[in-house]
């Protein structure tokens, strides 16, 4: 054998060796041991020769990943491993199919079917009616900022309030609940402020902020027949009877922002009346999303948006909110949502007025202009009722 | 000649060596990096949810009521939307196995909602027993039979068909997810998934029943499979024997449980038409089933339950009892084939568990 044969017999096995080592480093990284063989080399034979062949008479459909729902859906939820042609997909397919129950005019005992759906009053104070607790006092710019607990039996928790009082005696009390993600402090550093130079006190309640792990909660909270989306509007319409609010304050009113507005419609309905209840971004209509599977199914995994004790959003939308509402409502929102699809919804109970006169006595909604934000200047001139700077209608309930 | 021979065998010695350290170093690098860190700050915004969700992972689950509720199985009808769907229609069609022309793929058709379930039933044409098997999650009623890669369900249907039995393998919610998604809209149409696929298989075992007479009927639920076993042992028509395989038997303390540990991935799964789950339990399940049930469990599971059910039951001999806990060495499969067999055609006499009889007060 000549040196040059000999050379290139030790580059081969030289290279050999190295492909031999790479192949087990790969292997080793894309788990070929942990899987089944059987599984592996079907994967590899799909790949270069079509369908995998098992005993099963349809042809597979599966992604390479093993997740048809990743393909279908861009989401990858499932726990199947079939590789038929899953009838998970034909049987969801006929569920999105499904033509959405038709809400009618007006929900018939919408105030009992909320509270039945939000365990309102299932929903249990601690032992000495309702025990407020402060916890931390701290000033907070002309302000005196309380800390508070409110304890609850059922469920048992306690749910926290930052209550900023002026130091002047004021006859002005806003209520804040946030959206999620946010928290009472923060809102309160946002929206409280300019109102408390305006002459509010602000209480700014700690609502849901993670929506995951609410929903986590939630699924245990409903053994006991309660729900946080009750929690949080009993907990400010308990706090505003334990501290005799509406006899303190000439005028209170509740803003709730994004899931706060939800809380704060909730709250409309299921409490005595504030003065005034503004609404502000949030789900105004349950069903909006219900033709979007992806949206849906991203939000059901949440499992948080649309679940309640009972199957309170089927055939319920914002103007049983505001048809039952005990307060009056003002609802700020996309001005063109506002002009078409609630418009739409609402008209047949009322009367939409194109214009946001002072002497109105229905709910208002205020415009808010598109891609600005705005939401110092809306709600400072709502709070100062300063109608003529803001675009907007009323609604006035037809009769019956 | 022999140097040559020599290198044929060291060669592929040295490539073998070299597939292992290849794989040895990449094992090396995963291990050296540091697991990824998960910032429990990040998860939350509030410092009061923090608390709120510290405090609820601390507590105790609460102490739940064990009683039985009178109208129970009204409860659960309405709880469930069960038969709200209507009756029926169910096409028959060849299954397209390469092999065996007696397989036959069932489509139930409901009218309102329109929904279509698919079953496949598997006959002989003289046996007179059927036997119902329900899957749990991840599988599918072709891997139930024996059609598709094997998983935990052990082809157990194609198995009892071999054994003479004829079998009905439902398509039952495979995935939960999905199973979450359309529970939330079916409570939109007056139902659940539950309700809804309890339905399905009570139609659908009722006209096969009716069609070809058996004398045997068997439900042999697994897992979540065990669930709709267990409902329909309250609002189907009374049947042979009703199996339920390795199903969460204290429901309500699972749920609690599973949230605490985070472990609840789709809480929606479990919403109701009218929240019964946090006041109903086994109990009501056993007090009014219809038909004789056997619950197949790991032994912890049955310690762990048998307190629970001292409340309205008193503990007899598993030999000759209507409800029947029986106790299972792997926990997480079905049983070996014999003993399934012996289970199904035979009861529970002779396997290590309990039964359990109503107490006289509540019989009353």
């Amino acid at each position: 054998m000549s040196v040059g044969t000999r050379a290139a017999m030790l580059a081969l096995t030289i290279g050999l060796i190295c492909v031999s080592a790479l192949a087990g480093f790969i292997a080793s990284k894309y788990e070929v041991f942990e899987r089944d063989p059987r599984e592996f080399i079907s994967r590899v034979v799909l790949k270069f020769d079509g369908p995998e062949p098992l005993l099963s008479p349809y042809r597979s459909r599966l992604s390479l990943d093993g997740c048809q729902c990743a393909a279908s859906w861009r989401i990858c939820p499932c726990g199947s491993t079939t590789t038929l042609p899953p009838y998970e997909q034909e049987i969801w397919k006929q569920v999105l199919a499904l033509p959405m129950p038709d809400a009618p005019p007006l929900a018939a005992n919408f105030r009992t079917r909320l509270s039945d759906a939000v365990g309102y009053d299932s929903i249990l104070p601690d032992a000495s009616n309702l025990r407020i607790e402060t916890f931390a006092t701290r000033p907070f710019g002309d302000a005196t900022l309380e800390s508070l607990h409110l304890h609850y039996e059922r469920p048992k928790t306690r749910v926290v309030a930052q209550f900023a009082k002026r130091t002047e005696r004021s006859e002005k009390l806003l209520i804040l609940l946030h959206d999620t993600g946010s928290n009472g402090e923060r809102m309160l550093m946002e929206t409280g402020r300019p109102s408390l130079r305006e002459g509010f006190d602000v209480v700014a309640f700690d609502v849901t902020s993670n929506t995951t792990l609410l929903g986590i909660v939630n699924a245990a909270w409903q053994l006991l027949g309660v729900h946080a989306a009750g929690l949080w509007p009993r907990a400010v319409c308990d706090f505003a009877e334990k501290h005799q609010l509406r006899q303190q304050y000439k005028r209170i009113v509740v803003y709730g922002e994004g899931d706060g507005a939800r809380y704060a419609g909730y709250l409309a309905n299921l409490c005595e009346a504030f003065d005034t209840i503004i609404l502000e971004g949030g789900d105004s209509d349950p069903s909006a999303d219900y033709p979007s599977p992806l949206k849906r199914v991203h939000r059901l995994f949440l499992g948080y948006w649309h679940d309640h004790l009972t199957a309170f959003p089927a055939r319920t939308s914002i103007r049983d909110i505001l048809a039952n509402s005990r307060s009056r409502l003002i609802l700020i929102g996309d001005a063109e949502d506002y002009r078409h699809r609630l418009r739409e919804l609402v008209e047949p109970a009322y009367d939409w007025r194109p214009s946001l006169a002072a002497g109105a006595t229905g709910t208002r909604l205020v415009f808010r202009p598109e891609a600005v934000r705005q939401r110092e200047r809306l709600l400072g001139a709502v709070l100062a009722e300063d109608w003529d700077a803001l675009e907007g209608a009323s609604l006035h309930r037809r009769l019956p | 000649m022999r140097r040559r021979l020599l290198w044929i065998i060291v060669i592929p010695i040295f490539v073998l060596i070299a597939f292992g350290l290849g794989s040895g170093t990449q094992v090396m690098l995963e291990t050296f990096q540091p697991p990824p860190r998960v910032d429990l700050a990040q998860r939350f915004y509030s410092a009061s949810e923090r608390q709120l969700w510290e405090r609820f992972v601390d507590d105790p689950p609460p102490s739940f009521e064990e009683k039985v509720e009178p109208n129970f199985p009204e409860l659960l009808r309405a709880a469930l939307g069960y038969g709200s769907l209507g009756d029926p229609a169910i096409r028959s069609q060849r299954y397209p196995h390469p092999i065996d022309n007696s397989i036959r793929e069932l489509r139930i058709a409901f009218p309102k909602p329109e929904l279509t379930f698919r079953a496949l039933y598997w006959r002989h044409g003289k046996a007179d027993t059927l036997v119902v098997v329900l899957h749990g999650f991840a599988s599918t009623a072709d891997k139930v039979l024996g059609f598709d890669k094997p998983d935990y369900m052990q082809f157990v249907g194609g198995r009892l068909f071999n054994d003479g039995l004829d079998v009905l393998a439902f398509g039952m919610p495979s995935d939960p997810v999905l199973a979450s998604a359309m529970n939330s809209r079916l409570t939109w149409h007056g139902t659940t998934v539950e309700g809804a696929w309890s339905h399905a298989v009570c139609e659908t075992m009722g006209a096969l029943r009716d069609r070809h007479g058996y004398k045997r009927v068997i439900v042999y639920g697994v897992r979540e499979g065990g669930r709709y076993a267990d409902v329909m042992s309250v609002l189907c028509r009374p049947v042979t024997r009703v199996v339920v395989d390795g199903s969460v038997l204290d429901r309500r303390r699972a749920i609690w449980r599973d949230a605490q540990h985070q472990q609840m991935k789709q809480p929606i799964l479990f919403d109701q038409l009218v929240p019964i789950e946090g006041r109903t339990s086994i109990s009501d399940f056993l007090a009014h089933s219809r038909s004789p049930k056997i619950y197949l469990a790991g032994s912890f599971v049955l310690d762990e339950i048998e307190p629970r059910l001292r409340e309205n039951f008193e503990q007899i001999h598993v030999n000759g009892s209507r409800y029947a806990f029986v106790a299972k060495k792997r926990s997480r499969s079905v049983p070996k084939l014999p003993d399934i067999l012996r289970l199904l055609r035979d009861g529970a006499d002779g396997f290590d568990g309990f039964g359990v009889r109503l107490k006289k007060r509540l019989e009353e």
